[in-house]
């Protein structure tokens, strides 16, 4: 007797046959084991309709025809998923503990360092709550399976990334003032408000229009270069609790950014009518993520005593040739770049330490 | 010719796949950083399990990558064999 069915919890396909002869266990492969314990959990409804169950994603104008037509290209199973996000956090409390337990506050090259971390996570860290919250709400809103799960990891992620900067921060906490009421001061300091306003925007948005807002202009825009060149030089600062929560967060934006990618190429393969609507979110949301880069500018040209990059070689390498990498790949669907994208290319210069002119 | 490109963490573990990657793509570029590597490409990279298995002594998921990632660029195709970024330009 052949049984052939895998157990979709192992993905091991058991070829076991009877009375004493050989077992071969041959494993699933990424792609099989992912439509067994993704596509396959979905359903046809019958007691309510479709429109029922998902009330939210047609308002914006974005026309889908098919659904299974979504892929997730890194394939992450939900047991994967814990699995590999299991391993970071023990890597990340395991360098926190060495942190705290080695004065490793007082290890920082500089105090002014300080402020940059304060503005993180004043400006950041709730805006990595919002975000999670924000998936929470589309995971359950979008119709498709895979967009489903890869919105529910997402949304963990975001958690994730909330607590595992307040924790790391903590440390400071006990020693320097300025760090304890973060989430009161995003709602008071006049240069949080910018980054409050984003995601204030993005999540009253549309589940769509979160999905740009939030995987095109806050992963791909933002968090590159607030998780990598800054991360960096917050290594070579002496600050080891950031650059591992940094570092780990970012492992997850890579996923994030995957996602965002495809559900914008997802909904300009879908229908052309989706074309002029998903441009005018691309050049709101480029613009107002690049504001908020404003606050990024400044914690590396000012508040990095040793330096890695200026903030102008960071936007050159992950703005321009990244962004533009992206946009001249999305011109055979008819996307241009992002109207005020010659002016965040002016800006560069002055961004981090310009006055605002008072006639302005 | 858009640039793909793939950061990992410096660590032990990432030290053997940075050099599986220089092997299987010979146009990348290595970047190092303070505790970060970053290698760049020219519209293509790929990164095989193989290689990969061959540097470390051991079997290899690819997924595993995702532990020391940290940022990349390009689309991405993932096998059981093989993880490419490209760029369709």
């Amino acid at each position: 007797m052949k049984q052939t069915t895998p157990s979709p919890s192992t993905g091991i396909i058991e070829t076991e046959t009877s009375m004493d002869t050989t077992t071969a266990k041959k494993k699933l492969g990424t792609q099989e084991k992912y439509r067994y314990l993704t596509r396959d959990l979905g359903w046809e409804p019958s007691y309510q309709t479709k429109e029922a169950i998902y009330p939210y994603v047609e308002y914006e104008g974005i026309k889908i025809h098919d659904w299974d037509k979504w892929s997730d290209p890194f394939r992450l199973t939900m047991s994967s998923y814990w699995k590999y996000q299991a391993e970071k956090e023990r890597k990340f409390y395991s360098i926190i503990d060495a942190f705290t337990q080695n004065n490793g506050h007082l290890n920082i090259t500089d105090a002014r360092y300080l402020s940059a971390l304060k503005i993180f996570l004043q400006a950041i860290s709730p805006g990595e709550y919002a975000a999670h919250k924000g998936f929470a709400r589309v995971g359950r809103e979008f119709p498709g399976v895979g967009t489903q799960v890869a919105c529910q990891m997402q949304a963990i992620d975001e958690l994730r990334h909330a607590q595992t900067q307040i924790h790391a921060l903590s440390n400071y906490n006990k020693y320097y003032n300025g760090f304890h009421a973060f989430a009161d001061q995003r709602d008071r300091i006049w240069y949080t408000s910018v980054a409050r306003s984003f995601f204030d925007d993005a999540m009253s948005a549309g589940p769509f229009e979160f999905m740009l807002a939030i995987g095109f202009s806050f992963e791909y825009v933002l968090t590159n270069l607030l998780f990598v060149p800054f991360m960096s030089g917050a290594a070579f600062n002496g600050d080891m609790a950031t650059v591992t929560f940094g570092f780990s967060a970012q492992s997850d934006e890579a996923r994030h950014m995957t996602l965002g990618l495809e559900c914008i190429k997802f909904m300009l393969e879908q229908d052309p009518a989706n074309l002029p609507i998903i441009q005018g979110w691309i050049d709101k949301w480029f613009w107002r993520g690049f504001r908020v880069l404003g606050l990024v500018s400044t914690m590396m040209d000012y508040m990095l005593p040793k330096r890695v990059m200026s903030w102008r070689e960071a936007w050159e390498i992950y703005g321009e040739e990244n962004g533009g990498a992206l946009f001249n790949d999305l011109a055979r669907y008819g996307i241009r770049p992002p109207k005020g994208w010659d002016a965040a290319g002016e800006a560069i210069d002055h961004m981090s330490h310009r006055k605002i002119p008072d006639n302005i | 010719m858009s640039t793909v490109f793939i950061a990992f963490q410096a660590n032990e573990e990432t030290r053997p796949i940075i050099d599986a990657i220089m092997i299987d793509n010979p146009e990348a570029v290595l970047h190092r950083d303070p505790a970060m590597v970053k290698i760049n490409a020219p519209s293509h990279l790929v990164i095989r399990k193989a290689t990969i298995e061959d540097q470390i002594g051991r079997e290899y998921d690819l997924q595993e990558l995702q532990i020391n990632l940290i940022t990349l660029s390009g689309y991405v195709d993932e096998t059981d064999d093989t993880f490419t970024l490209h760029w369709n330009n």
